[in-house]
């Protein structure tokens, strides 16, 4: 499969919930200090499911297209399903197949979103 | 196009001596016939010489060096020594100005401890000069020699068109009690040319004791150097595996001078004269600085490596090398979208194009091209400073040519990156 389709072409360049949350319950930002790809997630619960994501950042087509991928997968969804979430349900959801040097790539928004989650004190929402 | 040995042809105006060597001596492009390998800053690809001498080696005559009275340990030592005068010469050094090493990297790394221990009880705080455009190879080993020491670290400036501040530097060594000055010869990002010899004659007339170092990674793969005529550089540094030999081999070069007055960092077997409860005499140069079983298998293949660079014509390939970087700057300036980086006169750089697209990141380009082949290089290249301070860009792609590459690569190269833009337009 290619992964320069034109659809992670276009997540690339237009973003899906791209942006900042001003009332985040976290904000977590991460980076890839190899190539300076940088993701900051920005994270709203409502229980224990995610009612609003989104993320700013620079980075590589992989990088971006993931995150844009991840959030709009994520919204609404039980925190415990993305905390589950594996390399490998992570490459099916954004739908490529990626080489070992790429994955880093893909994983930084999954990895972002995960610290995220884990950062918000969960007795204060329930 | 027909390639052919030293054959000359025409394009877009500048003639071309195709093919200096034979590409079919190298097994790798035999084994990848489409391949356009233009890495060669990261390493080199060998010719079959050189993969065979390794083998040989294992073969027929492995045995570990020196000391050894059997037939195979005569062997194994001679043609050891022998790989060390023939790389001395290659240099113009004297075989026991030559350390072997693993590379670049721990030439400096033991230089600087090296240093450590001429230094550690000198008084008062000194300082180190490096410059913008050094790989974090000729940085850290100094950084943690100042952390030591207590000294400071100062970096020379570049010019806009990439080249060394040369006034800035000289004012840093004016103004400041410079020890240590550790220069690069090529820039593995730019491409820019140093004229070591020329700098460190300047720079010892301002002040005659600063040890200056030059690290030739980058150079020595494309330029003859004569290191007995540049009297101003101590010590030099470069490694095997980006001039066409093997991984895990390179050389640290000290002034004969020097390195007999300097004790050694590294100690334990190979190192000695003799060896007492409470302390121990060293062996005479090189040894001294080569404690344990060295790679023995690595020298000999460099020096074939070097066998195969000295069959060529020197001439020849220094012109092949620099119509190829004019031609390579010509193709890739004709692409508006492209920022360049590096000296815009090719006569002062060499065939390193480190480049970026805006819109596009570097690792995407380098996986696009990939998908034609076409092997490149992205990301910091090891010069974090040099892309966040002077360049300002995370990470840049980078072509690198050697010596088997040729015009068809280079238009390969630029059509590729042609169509990634035509691909990633809005």
């Amino acid at each position: 499969m290619d992964l320069y389709r034109q659809d992670m072409i276009d997540h690339y360049q237009n973003p899906r919930n791209y942006g900042e949350i001003v009332d985040a319950d976290a904000i977590i930002e991460l980076e890839n200090s190899s190539c300076g790809d940088k993701i900051k997630l920005f994270v709203k619960l409502k229980k224990d499911k995610i009612d609003e994501i989104s993320f700013t950042g620079e980075g590589c087509a992989v990088a971006i297209a993931s995150a844009s991928k991840l959030t709009e997968y994520a919204k609404g969804k039980d925190i415990k399903q993305i905390q589950k979430l594996t390399t490998d349900d992570l490459l099916k959801i954004i739908k490529v197949e990626l080489t070992i040097s790429r994955i880093k790539c893909a994983n930084l928004s999954l990895q972002t979103i995960k610290k995220s989650i884990n950062s918000v004190d969960h007795k204060q929402k329930i | 196009m027909v390639s052919c040995w030293g054959c000359r042809w025409y394009i877009n105006g500048y003639i071309y001596v195709h093919e200096l060597m034979n590409k079919s001596d190298f097994p790798i492009f035999n084994n990848n016939p489409d391949l356009v390998y233009l890495d060669n800053s990261a390493t080199t690809q060998k010719p079959q010489v050189v993969i065979d001498s390794i083998v040989d080696f294992y073969q027929n005559f492995n045995s570990n060096v020196h000391r050894g009275i059997h037939k195979l340990a005569e062997k194994a030592t001679i043609e050891f020594e022998n790989a060390r005068g023939n790389i001395a010469r290659f240099v113009g050094a004297k075989p026991e100005e030559i350390i072997f090493t693993s590379g670049t990297t721990e030439s400096m790394n033991i230089l600087a401890q090296i240093l450590f221990e001429h230094f550690k009880d000198s008084k008062g705080k000194k300082t180190i000069m490096l410059s913008e455009m050094e790989h974090h190879s000729n940085i850290l080993p100094w950084m943690m020699l100042v952390s030591k020491l207590g000294w400071d670290i100062e970096y020379a400036k570049l010019t806009e068109e990439y080249e060394l501040d040369l006034e800035c530097l000289y004012d840093v060594i004016k103004k400041n009690d410079v020890s240590i000055l550790s220069l690069t010869h090529m820039s593995n990002v730019l491409g820019t040319i140093n004229n070591l010899g020329a700098i460190f004659s300047e720079v010892k007339s301002i002040s005659p004791d600063i040890f200056c170092i030059g690290d030739g990674a980058q150079y020595v793969p494309h330029h003859k150097i004569d290191l007995s005529n540049s009297k101003s550089i101590d010590f030099y540094a470069f490694s095997g595996h980006k001039m066409m030999g093997p991984t895990g081999i390179g050389v640290l070069y000290g002034k004969k001078n020097l390195l007999e007055k300097l004790n050694p960092s590294k100690v334990g077997g190979g190192m000695i004269s003799t060896v007492k409860r409470n302390s121990f005499t060293t062996a005479e140069l090189p040894e001294k600085f080569e404690a344990g079983t060295p790679n023995i298998a690595g020298a000999i293949g460099l020096s074939k490596a070097v066998d195969y660079l000295k069959r060529q014509d020197t001439l020849e390939i220094e012109k092949h090398m620099s119509e190829l970087t004019r031609f390579t700057l010509d193709e890739l300036r004709n692409i508006k979208e492209l920022t360049l980086y590096g000296p815009p006169v090719f006569e002062k750089r060499g065939p390193v194009f480190s480049f970026s697209i805006e819109g596009i990141h570097p690792h995407d380009i380098a996986q696009i091209l990939d998908q034609d082949n076409i092997a490149i290089r992205a990301g910091h290249h090891c010069c974090q400073i040099l892309h966040r301070e002077t360049l300002k860009i995370p990470a840049s792609a980078r072509a690198s040519l050697y010596i088997y590459n040729d015009i068809e690569n280079v238009k390969r190269l630029s059509n590729s990156i042609k169509k990634l833009i035509t691909q990633f337009k809005r």
